[in-house]
């Protein structure tokens, strides 16, 4: 009964932290950069805004399954196969909501303030000091953002995981895809309890999320 | 100030890497894929075998027999496929992906029309061309039962543009849709109108020309062949044949070779 639940948050926090990992040093390169090169990167880490994850789904089916080249050669090398799996569920996640995470936090680096980082510099504070103190101070409502996106991103993706996922309950089986096959057996009562369960859970991080925003933002103005 | 915000956020870290760690192991496990015609008369099959064996846990996915072909040749890690036609079967044992003599006919599907709205007492044919305007059936293409229902229309008329059609992604769907109102007659499986007890209200006709030999297989990729041989042979044990023929369906031949 718990199971997708228990998944679905499993898969969001694994993707969420490897992506906030990814993402910092991404963001701060596109944020810093300006060649053809960097348009290039920026433009591919988008594209799952504007691409249907069918796209990504089936493009992801084809590499991950064991009957292709570098499946083969995953499994091959690994010992894991990444079609209908946990594992190849966590790397489409990563994938898929990669520009809910770099965005914001792309936009937070370049917001960044130099002269702030200059004036501590003149002060010969350290590296350590600056960062946790200056910079970390200014990005903490990106970052905040990033992560509840990526977060709650993950755990609404559906058709991603429909194509990949193969709704193996305990290993693929998200909250998503559950609700999906409750609404297809005509179990109306499981289907409105995950969906009201989803639905709470995202109004109240979201609503978190913002609602601290727009306090910090007015607490400063004072 | 800055140092308690991080310490909760570097315990907050601590519980999310603890809590990521994937869950035990059961036992032993049994993942079967089954055509969505077949999901809830398995259910039942799955609640009787648990009582003779408590300790092991079945997974059940289920979709139409051609998506879950797909699956299946994409490496999805299935021991079992209950398919809602022969070809299918018969093409992943073509392809090697089925372990020898393992495939066996486990019930004779029956396709069904249903009007749950309609009373009329008219033949199926005036029945169809009343409804003509929008009937659903699942998809022809990769559900069986939608490619019997389409067959039989063909009979009915030469003129394919007809009737406006729905089309699902399974029949389970497709009886979905009748019963949410959203369509108001169509085909489906006749086990899908005998849920919950009695049969479903409104028209219903039964093709029983039309029956569909439904197979089930043992994939060659399963770990738990002798669980999955075990859950074999209780399907074709008496008490598990009375489950699927009190569901709906016709049986085959007593005496199995599994």
């Amino acid at each position: 009964m718990f199971e997708p639940v228990l998944l679905s948050l499993q898969l969001a926090t694994s993707a969420t932290i490897i992506l906030l990992i990814v993402s910092i040093p991404l963001a701060w390169w596109l944020a810093n950069g300006s060649s053809i090169f960097r348009s290039v990167v920026w433009a591919t880490t988008a594209l799952p805004l504007v691409l249907p994850p069918t796209v990504l789904g089936f493009y992801l089916l084809l590499a991950f399954s064991p009957a292709s080249g570098l499946g083969k050669l995953i499994v091959d090398w690994f010992g894991v196969q990444l079609a209908f799996s946990f594992a190849g569920l966590l790397i489409a996640s990563v994938i898929y909501s990669l520009p809910f995470v770099v965005q914001p936090l792309q936009i937070g680096f370049e917001r960044l303030d130099g002269r702030t980082i200059e004036a501590a510099l003149s002060l010969r504070a350290n590296w350590w000091v600056i960062i946790t103190r200056v910079i970390f101070p200014q990005l903490k409502g990106a970052f905040l953002v990033a992560f509840t996106l990526g977060f709650a991103h993950t755990l609404g993706e559906f058709g991603v995981v429909l194509m990949i996922g193969g709704n193996i309950p305990g290993e693929t089986q998200v909250i998503s895809i559950a609700i999906y096959e409750s609404v297809e057996m005509l179990d109306y009562a499981k289907a409105h309890l995950y969906s009201v369960g989803l639905l709470v859970f995202s109004f109240i991080v979201l609503f978190l999320t913002y609602a601290r925003n727009s306090f910090s933002l007015k607490r400063k103005g004072e | 100030m800055a140092f308690p915000t991080s310490r909760i956020g570097l315990n907050f870290l601590f519980l999310l890497i603890a809590f990521c760690s994937s869950p035990p192991a059961t036992a032993k496990t049994l993942t079967i894929a089954t055509a969505s015609n077949f999901h809830s008369t398995l259910l039942k099959l799955v609640e009787s075998f648990h009582k003779l064996n408590p300790s092991v846990r079945i997974n059940i996915s289920s979709g139409s027999s051609g998506s879950l072909y797909t699956r299946i040749s994409m490496g999805a890690p299935y021991d079992l496929f209950f398919s809602a036609d022969v070809d299918t079967p018969k093409r992943l044992d073509g392809q090697g992906l089925v372990k020898k003599n393992t495939r066996f006919t486990y019930a004779y599907g029956r396709l069904a029309f249903w009007a749950p709205g309609d009373n009329a007492k008219i033949s199926v044919r005036e029945m169809i061309e009343k409804h003509q305007g929008k009937l659903v059936i699942a998809n022809p293409k990769i559900a069986p039962y939608g490619k019997a229902a389409e067959q039989l229309l063909k009979l009915y008329s030469k003129d394919s543009k007809k009737y406006q059609l729905v089309v699902a992604e399974n029949v389970v769907q497709a009886h979905q849709y009748i019963k949410g109102g959203s369509v108001v007659a169509g085909f489906v499986s006749y086990s899908q109108l005998l849920l919950r007890g009695g049969q479903a209200r409104g028209y219903i006709a039964v093709f029983d020309d039309k029956q569909l030999e439904q197979q089930v297989v043992l994939l060659s990729r399963s770990r738990e062949v002798e669980l999955a041989l075990e859950f074999l042979r209780f399907i074709q044990s008496d008490g598990a044949r009375k489950i699927i023929e009190d569901s709906g369906y016709r049986l085959p031949k007593a005496g199995g070779d599994v």
